[in-house]
């Protein structure tokens, strides 16, 4: 457990550096910038209380709308990804989710990740846009949008992901 | 009361969730006004320090491209020098009177620690504040046209409402005519913008330049803004609509000049005094 914290504290410093020094410059085509950062509470301990990992999100989403200067829009997001995660869980996880259950790539598998994250992210894109454009003519524009963020940030995950693989035989 | 208390231990997460968006919401929703994003966009000291070192590091990849532009600006600016007419009349030393008007603009140059296009209210962050003379609702321009109005300084840093901001708007007018609109974001292409309220009996064709227009105390006469691209002229409006292709590329913002208007106070005091008096005709 004490390993955990230690672990997610790193994680969450790690995700921010990256996302502030290196992701929110990069600002493809002028639309797009992929939110790494929200990987952080994707992958936070199953045991955490819905009640725990939205407080947590909070001070995450806080954190990331200081550096973009963006108006408690990342903070609004991701408290509602974190309401949201464990009813995705349940709609990918086929196998019953105990206290062993873990939600690594290691433990469950490439296709199931890519499931979780491909969800997780378009959610947490759609609210953004919806929230930030906050106008239903333009629906489409906000689908599209969501999909193309989505994306980016999908692949940008799946690779930090296999870079901090650990070994041992991958499960596809 | 056991029930009462199941029922919310049940809900708990629920329950935190609509607390803690409503929270969030209030100060989305409360804080989209022009002034009131000031607040929220404190020019925060140790997030613009940091970004202030990431943008230390871009600018050397940018150099080549700097070093161009004011190249290009400081051959524009020599011509203007040497194609000025000669002032017949000497001018005095105290520069009172109608003749002050000739330093009316300072400008401040600063160089763009952070900025954003793909946001429909986007925000630059410069690294002048206060300590260097740039105060709040001074205009913002580079070599290229209107950059911003800023909303906030504190001492050593600003923040700038970039014009791609759904509240942003630009007095502007054709070149060579004097028929005015206001230009406007759709907060889609960070390219194009919208000339809106063109009289609808002016001449207005595809290719006329767009420059500002003088009328408001933000940014002077006859700077260049961009191009039209396409006449909207529908019959049952009062005033006719265009498509605006922008010369400033805000995705490769690096320096700007803040325009210091020595004339500023007196005009918004002007401004007020005919604001209360629509007032008043209201009432």
């Amino acid at each position: 457990m004490n390993n955990d914290i230690v672990l997610n504290i790193l994680r969450f410093l790690g995700l921010m550096a990256l996302q502030v020094l290196f992701v929110n410059n990069i600002n493809l085509f002028g639309l797009v910038t992929p939110s790494v950062f929200v990987l952080f509470i994707l992958l936070l301990p199953h045991a955490i209380k819905p009640t725990g990992l939205m407080l947590i999100a909070m001070f995450t989403g806080f954190t990331q709308d200081l550096f973009q200067g963006t108006l408690r829009l990342n903070m609004f997001c991701a408290v509602f990804l974190a309401f949201s995660r464990p009813y995705i869980l349940s709609i990918i996880t086929d196998k019953k989710m105990d206290d062993e259950f873990k939600i690594s790539l290691q433990e469950q598998g490439f296709r199931w990740t890519v499931l979780y994250l491909i969800l997780s992210f378009f959610l947490y894109h759609m609210v953004y846009f919806t929230v930030e454009i906050w106008n239903f003519q333009n629906i489409l524009y906000i689908i599209f949008k969501s999909v193309y963020s989505g994306l980016f940030s999908v692949v940008f995950s799946l690779i930090l992901l296999y870079t901090f693989y650990k070994g041992k035989d991958r499960k596809y | 009361m056991n029930n009462i208390l199941f029922l919310l231990s049940k809900y708990a997460a629920f329950i935190v969730l609509v607390l803690l968006e409503v929270i969030n919401l209030s100060i989305l929703f409360n804080n989209n006004e022009f002034h009131q994003a000031a607040y929220i966009n404190q020019a925060n000291h140790f997030t613009n320090s940091i970004q202030e070192k990431i943008s230390n590091t871009k600018a050397y990849f940018n150099l080549t491209h700097v070093n161009d532009s004011v190249t290009q600006f400081n051959a524009e600016l020599l011509k203007q020098i040497y194609n000025a007419p000669k002032p017949s009349i000497p001018l005095p030393h105290d520069s009172t009177g109608p003749l002050a008007s000739l330093n009316q603009y300072q400008f401040i140059p600063a160089r763009v620690i952070n900025n954003s296009t793909s946001s429909s209210r986007n925000y630059i962050y410069i690294n002048r504040g206060t300590a260097d003379g740039v105060e709040k609702d001074m205009g913002v321009i580079n070599e290229n046209g209107p950059v911003g109005v800023v909303v906030n300084s504190t001492e050593h840093y600003a923040v700038i409402m970039s014009f791609l901001h759904k509240q942003s708007f630009i007095s502007a007018k054709v070149k060579n005519t004097n028929y005015f609109g206001e230009l406007s974001w759709d907060g889609k292409s960070n390219k194009i913008a919208d000339l809106k309220e063109i009289p609808k009996h002016v001449k207005v064709r595809k290719g006329d330049t767009i420059i500002t227009s003088g009328h408001s105390s933000y940014f002077p006469e006859n700077i260049d803004i961009g191009i039209i691209t396409k006449f909207v002229n529908e019959s049952q409006n009062r005033y006719a609509e265009a498509q605006v292709i922008l010369f400033n590329d805000f995705s490769n913002l690096n320096y700007v000049y803040v325009i210091k208007n020595a004339e500023q106070k007196n005009i918004q005091a002007l401004e007020k005094i005919e604001e209360s008096l629509n007032k008043d005709q209201d009432e």
